[in-house]
This record gives C-alpha cells, sequence and structure tokens, in this order.
C-alpha cells in the first residue's frame, strides 16, 4: 500500500499497447473508502491503465501500488462456453485462496436465479455473464476493485443492484477504481468519490466527481393494474413519466 | 500452494471445452502404434518417443491455454495476484504436466512387458535405460510445454497462427538441432539415446538433456518479454 491510506496507486506509470505510449506519467491514488471514476473519451487508454493498475498486465514505466488481494471485471465480459457458472465461481475463489461460500444468496441479491450455477458460462446472456463476474469480484472481500466499465452491459435493476453493492464496498473501506463514460452516468447509480479525466495521454483531471443527479426512484402503476418501479437517472426523469404516463400508467411516488 | 487450484481450474476450462482432445488423441495413438511392433530398441524407441512427445506437449499447453478467452485470463491473472503469478504459474504447470506426460511415455511399454508382452523390447531395458529415458522425456517434454506457452494467448490469439508457428519453430529447432550435435536440443536427445550403449548413461545424454531445459528457459524468458509487449 502506498502511504497516506492509498490502497491503489500509480506513480509516474507508461502505459504503453505495442510500440504505442497510450499514457504517460500518471500519478494517482485511490484510498480505501474511495468510489473514484476514470473517464476519458474511446481509445484514450482507460482499459489499458485499469488492467495495469489491477496487475493484468505490466506498467512500461513507473510504480503501481495494489494489495496482493484485488479483484478485476473487464469490459465486455467473456468466460470460457464450457464450464458451468457455479464451477468457474468456484475456482476463481479458490485461485484467490478462499474458502468456499454458498452462493444462492449473492445471486438472489444480484437479480440472478440459482439455477444460473447449473447453467454453462456459455449459455449466460451477456449481462448476465457480467453480473457473475462482478458478483465474484463483489464476494472477493479484495481491499481493491477495478471495474472496466461496469454499468455499461447491465439494464436497469443490475445498474440498481451494482451501485448498491459499490456504495457497500466503499463503506466497508474498499478502494473501487471504475472506468466510466460521462453519458454512462455511474455517478447516478452510486455516489462517486472523486472522478479522474483522462486526455493528452494523461490524467488530466483529479477532483471532487462531478455533481450529476442522484438516482431517481419512481413507482407506478401500468394500464393493467401491474406494479411499476424504475430507478432512473435525474436527467431521465421528465421522458420516464411522460413514457409512463403516455402508456397509461398511474404514478405513485417519485422519490430520490 | 496455489499449484492446486490453478491446476483444477485449467483442467476445468480445459476439461469442458475438450480443448486437449486431439493432443490426448493423437498421443495415444502414437504412443499404441510405436510399440505395436515387436523387438523394440530400448534407447532408439524411448529417444523417439521423447522427440515427438516435445510436439506433443507444445499442441497439449497451447490447447489448453488457448480454450481461456483473455478476458477470463485478465480476471484469474489479478485473483492470482497479478500477470508474473500467473506467467510463474503456468509454467510451473507445465512442468507438472510435461512429468506426468514423462512417466505416461515411459511407463506404457514397461506395463506392457510387466502384462506379458515380452517382445515390446529387445533387449529389455535396464534401470539406467529407465532413468535415461525418463529423464530426456522430462527434458524433452519441458521444452515442448514451454514452446506451447510461448504461442499461447496473449502472444498469438488465433488457434491456426499458433499451430503454424509452432510447426515452423519446431522445424527450426529440429534442423538447427541437427546442426548443432550434442546441444541441439530434442534432435540431440534422439540422436544420443539412439547410440546410447544399453544399460548405461552418457554424459552426451545429460547434455542433450541439459540443451532442451536451456532452450525451455530461452523460450520462457522470450514468452515473458513478449507477453508484456502484447499487453499480457
Amino acid at each position: 500500500m502506498t502511504p497516506g491510506g492509498a490502497v491503489l496507486g500509480a506513480a509516474g506509470v507508461r502505459v504503453r499497447r505495442g510500440r504505442r505510449v497510450l499514457l504517460d506519467d500518471v500519478t494517482f491514488a485511490v484510498r480505501g473508502g474511495e468510489l473514484v471514476a476514470l473517464r476519458g473519451g474511446n481509445g484514450s487508454g482507460k482499459t489499458s491503465l485499469l488492467r495495469v493498475l489491477a496487475g493484468a498486465t505490466a506498467a512500461a514505466a513507473g510504480t503501481v501500488s495494489r494489495p496482493a488481494a484485488c479483484a478485476f471485471v473487464p469490459d465486455r465480459v467473456r468466460l470460457a462456453g464450457g464450464p458451468r457458472c457455479g464451477e468457474w465461481l468456484a475456482r476463481l475463489r479458490a485461485l484467490r485462496g478462499l474458502a468456499p461460500i454458498d452462493w444462492a444468496g449473492p445471486l438472489e441479491a444480484s437479480g440472478l436465479a440459482a439455477a444460473v450455477l447449473d447453467q454453462r458460462c456459455g449459455e449466460l446472456s451477456k449481462g448476465m455473464t457480467q453480473r457473475v463476474a462482478l458478483l465474484e469480484a463483489l464476494t472477493s472481500g479484495a481491499p481493491a476493485l477495478v471495474l472496466d466499465e461496469p454499468f455499461s452491459g447491465l439494464d436497469h435493476d443490475g445498474r440498481v443492484w451494482l451501485g448498491g453493492a459499490l456504495a457497500a464496498q466503499a463503506g466497508a473501506g474498499a478502494a473501487v477504481l471504475l472506468s466510466d463514460h460521462a453519458d454512462q452516468g455511474a455517478a447516478s447509480w452510486c455516489r462517486l468519490t472523486r472522478a479522474l479525466a483522462i486526455g493528452d495521454g494523461t490524467v488530466v483531471a483529479d477532483g471532487d466527481a462531478p455533481p450529476e443527479a442522484p438516482a431517481v426512484t419512481i413507482r407506478a402503476v401500468a394500464a393493467d393494474g401491474a406494479p411499476l418501479t424504475r430507478v432512473v437517472a435525474g436527467a431521465e426523469v421528465d421522458a420516464t413519466l411522460r413514457a409512463l404516463l403516455d402508456a397509461g400508467a398511474h404514478i405513485l411516488e417519485v422519490t430520490r | 500452494m496455489t499449484l492446486r487450484p490453478a491446476g483444477a481450474y485449467f483442467v476445468t476450462v480445459a476439461a469442458r471445452a475438450r480443448a486437449p482432445l486431439a493432443a490426448c488423441a493423437a498421443g495415444l495413438f502414437f504412443l499404441i502404434g510405436s510399440y505395436a511392433y515387436p523387438r523394440n530398441e530400448p534407447g532408439g524407441t524411448y529417444g523417439m518417443t521423447a522427440l515427438i512427445g516435445t510436439v506433443l506437449a507444445a499442441w497439449l499447453v497451447r490447447s489448453v491455454l488457448g480454450a481461456e478467452p483473455a478476458e477470463q485470463a485478465d480476471m484469474a491473472a489479478v485473483a492470482l495476484g497479478g500477470r508474473t503469478q500467473r506467467l510463474r504459474l503456468v509454467a510451473g504447470l507445465g512442468a507438472c504436466l510435461a512429468a506426468i506426460l514423462a512417466v505416461v511415455f515411459v511407463l506404457y511399454p514397461l506395463v506392457l512387458l510387466w502384462a506379458g508382452d515380452t517382445h515390446v523390447f529387445d533387449p529389455h531395458p535396464r534401470v539406467a535405460d529407465v532413468v535415461a529415458a525418463v529423464a530426456a522425456h522430462v527434458a524433452c517434454l519441458t521444452f515442448g510445454a514451454t514452446l506451447g506457452l510461448l504461442f499461447a494467448p496473449p502472444r498469438v490469439p488465433g488457434a491456426p497462427t499458433a499451430f503454424a508457428a509452432l510447426t515452423v519453430t519446431l522445424l527450426v529447432v529440429l534442423v538447427a538441432g541437427s546442426a548443432l550435435g550434442p546441444v541441439g536440443g530434442p534432435y540431440a536427445v534422439a540422436d544420443r539415446m539412439a547410440d546410447a550403449r544399453p544399460g548405461a548413461i552418457s554424459a552426451g545424454e545429460l547434455v542433450a538433456d541439459a540443451s532442451c531445459l536451456v532452450l525451455a528457459a530461452v523460450a520462457f524468458g522470450v514468452a515473458d518479454r513478449w507477453g508484456r509487449s502484447r499487453g499480457g
């Protein structure tokens, strides 16, 4: 760990992809309990930097500090199709040197049925695969979580679950670093501590997270009488309300 | 300590994908075919199985590592503590696999002999011949396994490219080996064992075995550097 309570840190890190230098002289630290977003345009080097910080690949120069136990979930999770989901979770946990756990509870909390454990990884949808990978990371007890665009492949309920889970991890003292496009609005699903911006081949801004509206929960009754719950980003509230009303729904409650 | 869970992890991924099936089947047919004919000379036959074992070990390791998608490999590497730990573990598992295959390759004809097929070898192998055979197989198969690692993702992601590269590399190693004489890797092992005096281990055999291990170390170093440049 780096001094000052930092759990995850980079000091003068250079990130290469092939012969091309993507990022140079990257220096920052993420402390325990922080939930930090890493932002930048396509091809700016977010994914490469996260892989270096997590330890999946080496930095071309500079020093990376991270705890021995770290969890990483890449963007577009792909798992070997053959093993059953339960096998994969158990094997990953064993690689970490952790004792087996009963996955039924965590799976249910994430919105997945326990039957998923018996399904082959290749049979899962993109979102389900991502939930399984995130679940493995979230239950690993690692003091540092490095997540590459974790909200992008999830549906609405998945984002709500992940937002809550990440807040809980940070609340328990873990350092959480996630990459995020501003329009995906991670800040809508969880309360970010800071946002780092990548530009011109290095980290150009390191400050408080921009004030995005937190998630808003809309409870309604559909035209056929079925109860509805929608959790949406602040900017999407008006459009969602309009769509619900147009569909004949009756709005019961709008809460922040 | 992590070798066992790491082994279980790779076995699960590879076995479920049936990835090692072709290499295992080829190895089995090769072994059965090699001893289908009677009166095999121990040194020469064991030298030949060690040489072909190099190819099979390379094929097997590449198949196993290729069954794991890159994203999953990243997650596993981080779970293990980073890319260096993963590379060391994979190398350790490759060495274990080479040792297991070596035992199978050496024991198979001895089991036939024990089961009553007294014509499998002529003359009958002595203890020194078996020890020399184990050393030769471990050395050759370790080199083969390291070649499989060298051409595995992320260095060479595509299986057709990897197998083409493996074939060319093995041919170059064999041709170069015939020119290098006693330090020519697997070729030298086969050559020295064919010329070995029955019931004795020659210095030439040990030098040839050592040359395979040196080649394996070089291939591992290249795999590490190449992996870094490819982001793995």
